[in-house]
């Protein structure tokens, strides 16, 4: 399935086209940027950082990180495409993937628990922290190993 | 004058050092974009509540989050320093770099602008509205904070090097 992936003409346009691969390497990083610099944000507020801040400075911040996960999807997925075969075998983009999964199912869990106005233990916050910022170094890292 | 600089720092100990050490390199990127994280993560809060788009309390309350700013800026500064000590000669003469160094010299004066000349006046504003100045110091720190991401991530594959 990966091969004909990498095989089809999505692929080959994302790795033959001149301007196609940074162009969604730019892409994904302002994707990073909203998602993982609101999130980064709002969870260290959490914690206890910023204080006198009112939980109402991140209200309409929601629409935003979620349109950095969207366009982060299609363009981390158009980038694995023209890859497949060898990214599903590195170690760095499988630790980086599951925690982005991990990262988004805290902040999803994160958004339920205030929007429910239930208590915050601390570790929802520092767990996602922990996992989006592993996320950043293992998907550096895919460069290297 | 990159050129100059860069050809002053080439073969220096700091220059070999930075060349030499194998995990020195992925450990810098990884810095830099933790640090570009908080740094345009905070901003985008700062920024849309300046212009209007976050409509949340008064203006001035998401100032607080700018000590996550500054330390972003200054993670990016070191490691960017030392990108530049590492590879002089390919930063000096790359085009996305040069315009990624005038926009971030044109982000800091509108942030000096913003502090020194906007705030002092206007932070006794009770009614928490931003005036039109206000609005485009926001939207021109934005815009230019992207783009400076964009360049960044264009350099090696954007004009010589």
């Amino acid at each position: 399935m990966l091969v004909w992936l990498e095989s089809s003409s999505v692929a080959s346009w994302v790795s033959l086209s001149l301007w196609a691969y940074p162009a969604l390497l730019t892409v994904h990083i302002f994707g990073l940027a909203l998602v993982v610099g609101l999130y980064a944000l709002r969870d260290f507020r959490l914690i206890g950082f910023f204080a006198g801040t009112n939980a109402s400075l991140f209200e309409g911040t929601n629409l935003l990180s979620s349109f950095g996960i969207a366009i982060n999807l299609v363009s981390g997925f158009l980038l694995f495409s023209s890859q497949a075969t060898f990214l599903i075998s590195s170690i760095p983009f499988l630790v980086k993937i599951s925690c982005v999964a991990l990262g988004l199912a805290c902040s999803g869990v994160i958004g339920v628990r205030q929007k429910n106005g239930l208590n915050m233990p601390r570790y929802y916050p520092a767990a996602s922290l922990f996992f989006w910022a592993t996320a950043i170094i293992s998907g550096r890292l895919i460069a290297y190993f | 004058m990159l050129e100059i600089i860069a050809e002053e720092i080439f073969g220096t100990p700091l220059n070999q050092w930075v060349v030499g050490t194998y995990w020195l390199w992925p450990l810098l990127e990884i810095i830099h974009f933790i640090g570009l994280s908080l740094l345009i993560g905070g901003l985008i809060v700062v920024d849309l509540s300046l212009v209007g788009v976050l409509r949340s309390g008064r203006w001035v309350d998401s100032h607080r989050l700018l000590p996550a700013v500054v330390v972003g800026f200054f993670l990016n500064l070191v490691t960017g320093v030392l990108f530049f000590v590492g590879d002089p000669m390919r930063y000096s003469v790359n085009i996305a770099f040069q315009a990624k160094m005038i926009l971030i010299l044109i982000a800091g004066l509108n942030a000096l602008y913003y502090h020194h000349r906007l705030m002092p006046v206007l932070a006794l504003d009770k009614i928490g509205q931003s005036s039109i100045k206000i609005k485009i110091v926001g939207l021109l720190s934005l815009t230019t904070w992207f783009t400076v991401l964009a360049l960044g991530r264009l350099i090696p594959y954007l004009g010589t090097g």
